[in-house]
């Protein structure tokens, strides 16, 4: 088995997250990946480690975002480097670029008009934080700042409390770099009944923005702001974390179907014909009857025990994992979610495969390395003998 | 060709959230897809809040697709799914493992009459493991992430992320899959199965949270457990965050625009790492300050006179007013039979030469049942047979 996506190439003119992460699958899937850096590096190479003084160095952020790639650095401001970038992107399937706006590759002689007129068949991807239009247009960005600007962070909270950011997990980054990978594959299909590549927006704020699409159709259809409810859900009850004796378990009766099988698993089998609660509608408007009374059932016994009664009744739960330890749940490990790489930090444990191929293999991830570390390298493949004379 | 899918059919075999997406978002770029629903309908359906008696959700997950009501519990009911996916060149379902099968809809029974078919099965938590059969929703993959661990107080109740984000992920994923198979089905010939997950999806989101704690991790890695929650600025109207990064200057040109002049050579609030580390001291000053002002007013003097960044914590009220909402067309708005213009988000991708397209509503529950089955190749007494029987639905706006 090979990868689906042998013999395509990448080029990662990205820096963090959202530009770089969409290459690195591309990696997964099989492409050849290069990455393009400035001379002074993409702009985490030297975060939570890494020492800028030393540039075989990288931190750990890179280990994340720029893992099973091949490094050049080039000066796109001068003309020669900007030459050997020109000549890479000729030779390349796809680029994938998140300055802050689409303008600044064309400001640097390698935007899509360009690369195009050399190479009709390049799939080019711009994905700014805001977009291409619009009084934001231009404006830099976090995770944290798209994510409180594509409204999620009011739509998070404890009953009754204020809106607030999400800690230590950049799923905004992540979110965008996979809309962005689905981009250029959807592209790149097109290129096969089309011959040609084509230009491609993103941002990472109107990714985010789809994110949470269902929460903005209840929005759409009310016109009221989406309450903060804790771990509940606006319009299935129940479907939220349960305090036990001995910690919290979710519990999702996501269909009417799971409602008697949930009542006898918790021993309340009465509950079944509970004119008040027979469907999700009812459930949801006598919800502050509903869930004082099965807070207090779960909260009599451990989390162990309900987990054990809920599966075999076939309704959805499952524990409050402390988040140490993820990346060792049997479903992470048995589907390759997450594995290790050996870095210059040790063994660093990285995402791996969102998907499973039955007919293609996903490559091994290898650690990043240092700047330009590829030079001689990329230069005598991608362009030959004499491209490694440059 | 004027779109990615032009030209290919799906079928969309799925209930709930990530499979509708993922089908919606191939209808949207030009598939022609249809969603083959049991009987007594999706039971995303039956989820409100309602508009005319049509589930909001339902509504938003389900445009771009033609509709057909099939018994599925009966033999020649999914005899007709069959010959749909016959024909099919893309079938997703996010069924638990197994269902499809005894439908007689698996990938190995569909392969051998289709090999070309591309297959994309969505689950909860993986097709592998011990725990695969077991169903999975949204608020249980956060569970099992520790997603709470990011939000409210440790030892206090968890809290959610309140976007559905592993469902809608898993759909991308799905997309990503089924864009990646089709490319390689038109070098090799040969469909394929593609298997994807919400836990996958969520997992591949803390990339960095993973990395940043593998060993040696430090102290700040863990920050995220005992940090209070971050509510941002309030102000008289929108909630915010700014920053001026490293320009020292712009800061303390800042505290003397809004009147904390005495504040403006305190080394405790210097640069932004010091004021991060006493913002138990500062935030309460500055937010007495900011509670004057509206967004605007800050927004004027942060980013306008200083150069510094500044962004809302929006509400949806707020989101869905402000100007970069319709220079990027973020919303669109369509026609329903039954319940009229509604709103609906639009793709996340702008693509230059294969836009999207949004032509149909979703479908009324079977409404293209007869077309459906007519284009199937039944001839038209073999269709009435099929109602006569109650093996199919129709429901004609």
């Amino acid at each position: 088995m090979e990868g689906i996506l042998k013999g395509i190439r990448v080029i990662d003119f990205g820096n963090a997250t959202v530009g770089p992460y969409a290459p690195t699958l591309m990696a997964y899937l099989g492409a050849d990946v290069i990455k393009i850096e400035s001379p002074e590096g993409d702009s985490i190479r030297y975060v939570n480690g890494g020492d800028p003084n030393d540039t075989s160095t990288y931190g750990r952020n890179m280990i994340a975002n720029s893992n099973t790639k091949r490094f050049i650095a080039l000066n796109l401001k001068e003309d020669r480097d900007r030459k050997i970038a020109l000549d890479l992107a000729a030779k390349a399937d796809i680029i994938v670029e998140n300055f802050r706006s689409a303008d600044v590759m064309d400001r640097l002689g390698v935007g899509y008009d360009v690369v195009s007129k050399i190479n009709p068949r390049i799939i080019f991807l711009s994905g700014s934080a805001y977009g291409n239009s619009g009084p934001w247009k231009g404006m830099g960005s976090t995770d944290g700042y798209s994510r409180a600007a594509s409204g999620s962070t009011s739509i998070n909270g404890a009953p009754g409390g204020q809106g607030e950011m999400l800690r230590g997990i950049a799923n905004v980054d992540f979110t965008a770099a996979h809309i962005n990978a689905a981009a250029i594959l959807m592209a790149l299909y097109a290129r096969e009944k089309t011959g040609r590549g084509q230009k491609i927006y993103t941002s990472q704020w109107q990714s985010y923005v789809v994110a949470q699409t269902t929460r903005i159709a209840e929005y759409f259809a009310t016109g009221k702001e989406p309450e903060r409810l804790g771990t509940a859900r606006p319009n299935i009850v129940p479907d939220q974390a349960f305090p036990t004796r001995d910690g919290y378990i979710n519990a999702s009766v996501i269909h009417d179907g799971l409602w008697p099988k949930f009542c006898r698993a918790i021993g309340r089998e009465e509950l079944i014909e509970d004119s008040r609660f027979e469907t999700n509608q009812l459930r949801v408007q006598h919800r502050d009857q509903l869930i004082p009374l099965l807070e207090r059932v779960f909260s009599g016994r451990p989390s162990a025990e309900w987990l054990f009664r809920l599966s075999q009744a076939g309704v959805p739960n499952g524990p409050c994992l402390d988040f140490m330890g993820t990346t060792e749940h049997p479903q992470i490990r048995a589907n390759k979610y997450a594995l290790e790489i050996d870095s210059q930090w040790g063994l660093a444990k990285i995402s791996a495969y969102p998907w499973r191929f039955s007919k293609n293999s996903l490559e091994i991830p290898t650690p990043p390395s240092g700047l330009d570390a590829h030079r001689q390298e990329i230069l005598s493949d991608w362009l030959g003998a004499k491209g490694a004379a440059g | 060709m004027v779109s990615v899918f032009e030209g290919l059919r799906v079928l969309d075999v799925s209930q709930g959230v990530p499979g509708a997406f993922c089908a919606m978002q191939m209808g949207d770029l030009g598939a022609n897809v249809i969603k083959v629903e049991p009987l007594q309908g999706d039971w995303l359906r039956q989820i409100g809040p309602f508009v005319k008696g049509e589930s909001a959700l339902f509504l938003q997950l389900n445009r771009n697709k033609r509709g057909i009501a099939v018994d599925l519990k009966k033999p020649e009911g999914t005899g007709v799914a069959l010959k749909l996916a016959g024909v099919a060149d893309v079938v997703i379902e996010a069924y638990r493992p197994g269902v499809m099968d005894r439908l007689s809809l698996g990938y190995d029974a569909l392969e051998k009459v289709n090999p070309r078919l591309v297959y994309c099965s969505v689950s909860g938590l993986g097709p592998q493991g011990p725990l695969a059969q077991q169903p999975a929703t949204e608020i249980i993959i956060q569970g099992i992430m520790g997603f709470y661990r990011g939000l409210g107080v440790l030892g206090e109740p968890p809290i959610r992320e309140g976007a559905d984000q592993a469902s809608i992920g898993a759909g991308i994923n799905a997309i990503q899959g089924i864009a990646a198979a089709l490319y390689g089905r038109e070098r090799t010939g040969q469909g394929q199965k593609v298997d994807v997950s919400l836990l996958g999806y969520v997992s591949s989101t803390y990339n960095l949270t993973y990395v940043r704690e593998s060993p040696p991790a430090n102290v700040a890695a863990f920050a995220s457990y005992t940090d209070p929650p971050d509510y941002g600025y309030q102000t008289r109207d929108i909630p915010m965050l700014f920053t001026f990064q490293r320009d020292a200057e712009a800061w303390r040109k800042f505290v003397k625009a809004i009147g904390l002049e005495h504040i403006a050579n305190d080394p405790r609030f210097a640069d932004e790492r010091k004021r991060r580390e006493n913002r138990q001291i500062l935030d309460p000053m500055l937010e007495e300050v900011f509670l004057t002002r509206t967004y605007e007013d800050l927004r004027k003097i942060i980013q306008d006179e200083l150069g510094g960044t500044i962004v809302p914590m929006h509400s949806y009220d707020s989101l869905f007013a402000h100007g970069q909402v319709k220079a990027m067309d973020v919303v669109k708005e369509m026609e329903h039979p039954t319940v009229g213009t509604f709103k609906t988000l639009n793709v996340p991708w702008d693509f230059q030469d294969t836009p999207a397209s949004l032509r149909l509503p979703p479908p009324l529950l079977g409404q293209h049942t007869r077309e459906i089955l007519t284009e199937a190749g039944l001839l038209s007494h073999e269709v009435e047979e099929l109602f006569r029987k109650g093996l199919v639905k129709e429901t004609v706006p």
